[in-house]
């Protein structure tokens, strides 16, 4: 493959992968997954998955749930399409929407504020969950360390009886020692 | 160095991913002047550890092999409820049980403890490979300090591994060997320590791209496009989601696509209709099939490391993995190599981009090249094979050392 020296263009997986979650988001917006299609598909794995103790997993579901919030507040509007198969009926539609747009589009600016607020809130809590799960492990590794130091200390002294028994076979003369 | 290899199954007909990749380290270890022996077990099935090879010592590629025979085979009507109560019943389990549970795992080898005991001076170094067995659980507990040990665990966020037995068995080692970054973040994680040693990973060999007509021309596939996935066919491989995945994108979008599957159908596991089933195949015709392949398909939850992935790479294929896999999603973001998806909706999303954008299909096949041509060539993984060895070694002085002060 001669495209090795020229370097292939690079991109950036993250970057697609964000990409792919506003196609999600809009695709799911429009309605395009069934009730119970994705649920149906993804069961088998779910129990297996919930039965993982990964607080990190937690913390990515929470951040995952975030971001398609925000990308589900970037798609509200006060207004519905205009348009319409019915003879005249997109100019009904278009007037209508003269008549009540003030309201719908104050009604939608309010939702997205919502939505917002809620997301910082979320937020909020992903990062204390985490600010608590280090410290969780930082108390964890301490005490951990110090029984593992203490059991440290016991297969010394199990080395110790064992190298006395050991001489003490030899002075003796006996059999050879059946312990390493 | 005298090395000697733990490893639950060995020998050329052994497919899986951890045993594959023991006979490879041990084989060009021999080939860089190390005298290599593996320890492993008669069993030929992972899923009944039956025996099936002669136990005793033979001679295959320059690795001197010693099989012991297995003690009892793996009943799945007695193993698959306690792996239920242990994994997933009331906590704390009594270590006991948990001991049973790794014993019932298997596979138990006979005289195993006494044969390492007998052995252990013969050896400069022991490296137990895969966490799980009982070459490790057992072993390594008989080869802990007496030998410089080192593990090379094949861990992954799965439901055994937070089993409390493990707290124990896992810090034993002197040092560790890791696949990748990400196996060492979680091990990390699970023990709540920094550990000894470092991400080694594996060799690829390196080839050429192949022509993807022979595979093609072997099943039929004609012009269609299609997604290749390799290795054992099974529900805990995530075999059975994918094709669901794949059919009900058909059923959306529906075309001449296929999900072409090549590998062995392990326990039980059924046929799926729209997939075209390959059975077993060679290195040829396996290179042949990814690099006619769309992209490589890796559905599995649970991996340490995924070499088919670096295998499709050096074929300059994209790669389309299991994002639920810290590992896999790790890999290809490390090699912008290809797409994590994470449920259905970025399976199909993930899929139609790769089929809408050829362009970007092959600048993530030719980047994840480029990553394995840079990350793992023999020469530059062996010798960070050695230099953990070296530090076990080192390590293990320093704590006899300690001792006899």
């Amino acid at each position: 493959m001669g495209d090795e020296e020229a370097g292939p263009p690079q991109y950036d997986v993250d970057e697609i992968v964000d990409d792919v979650g506003r196609t999600v988001a809009q695709r799911r917006a429009a309605g395009d997954y069934p009730e119970g299609l994705e649920s149906q598909l993804e069961a088998e794995f779910a129990a297996v998955k919930a039965s993982l103790v990964s607080d990190a997993r937690v913390s990515n579901v929470l951040a995952h749930k975030v971001a398609d919030l925000r990308a589900t507040v970037v798609d509200v509007s006060g207004t519905a399409a205009a348009s319409s198969r019915l003879p005249g009926g997109t100019a009904i539609h278009r007037a209508i929407e003269r008549v009540v747009g003030r309201h719908t589009n104050q009604l939608a600016h309010s939702l997205r504020l919502v939505g917002e607020a809620s997301a910082a809130a979320l937020d909020e809590t992903s990062r204390v969950l985490e600010l608590n799960r280090r410290a969780d492990d930082r108390l964890l590794g301490d005490v951990l360390a110090g029984v593992l130091d203490r059991l440290a200390v016991l297969d010394e002294l199990v080395a110790v009886v064992r190298s006395i028994e050991r001489r003490l076979d030899l002075v003796d003369g006996g059999a050879s020692p059946t312990a390493k | 160095m005298r090395i000697l290899y733990l490893c639950q199954r060995y020998g050329e007909e052994i497919l899986g991913g951890s045993e594959s990749a023991c006979r490879a380290f041990a084989e060009r270890l021999v080939s860089r002047g190390h005298a290599v022996h593996v320890l492993t077990s008669t069993a030929r099935e992972y899923t009944t550890w039956a025996n099936h090879f002669p136990p005793g010592s033979s001679t295959l590629n320059g690795v001197t092999v010693h099989r012991l025979s297995v003690e009892a085979e793996r009943v799945a009507e007695v193993f698959g409820p306690m792996h239920e109560w242990v994994v997933h019943g009331p906590h704390p389990m009594p270590m006991a049980q948990q001991q049973r549970w790794l014993d019932l795992i298997g596979p138990r080898l006979v005289g195993l403890e006494e044969w390492l005991h007998s052995h252990v001076e013969d050896f400069d170094v022991a490296i137990c490979l895969t966490y799980l067995y009982c070459t490790t659980t057992r072993g390594l507990p008989a080869l802990s300090g007496r030998v410089p040990t080192v593990l090379q665990p094949t861990a992954h966020d799965e439901p055994s591994i937070w089993a409390t037995v493990f707290d124990t068995i896992l810090r034993l080692p002197d040092a560790y060997m890791y696949f990748s970054p990400s196996e060492r973040d979680f091990l990390e994680r699970r023990l709540h320590r920094r550990t000894e040693g470092s991400v080694v990973g594996i060799g690829i060999d390196q080839y050429d791209v192949a022509d993807g007509a022979p595979f093609r021309r072997a099943h039929g596939l004609g012009d269609s496009p299609y997604l290749l996935s390799v290795g054992r066919i099974e529900s805990g491989k995530g075999s059975d989601e994918a094709a669901r995945f794949f059919d009900a994108y058909q059923h959306r979008n529906p075309s001449d696509l296929k999900l072409v599957m090549a590998g062995e159908l392990v326990g039980g596991t059924k046929r799926q209709p729209g997939v075209v089933y390959t059975g077993f195949l060679d290195e040829a015709m396996k290179r042949s099939a990814m690099a006619g392949s769309l992209a490589l398909l890796q559905p599995s939850y649970f991996e340490s490391f995924s070499i088919v992935l670096c295998e499709a790479w050096m074929q300059g294929r994209p790669a389309l993995v299991q994002g639920g896999c810290a590992v896999l999603g790790s890999q290809v973001r490390r090699a912008g190599g290809g797409l994590p998806y994470t449920g259905f909706a970025t399976f199909e999303a993930c899929l139609d981009l790769l089929r809408a954008d050829p362009e970007l299909a092959a600048a993530l096949g030719a980047s994840g090249r480029q990553f394995v041509l840079e990350e793992y060539s023999w020469p530059h993984v062996l010798d960070e094979f050695e230099q953990v060895l070296r530090a076990a070694t080192e390590r293990f002085r320093r704590r006899r050392a300690s001792q006899q002060a």
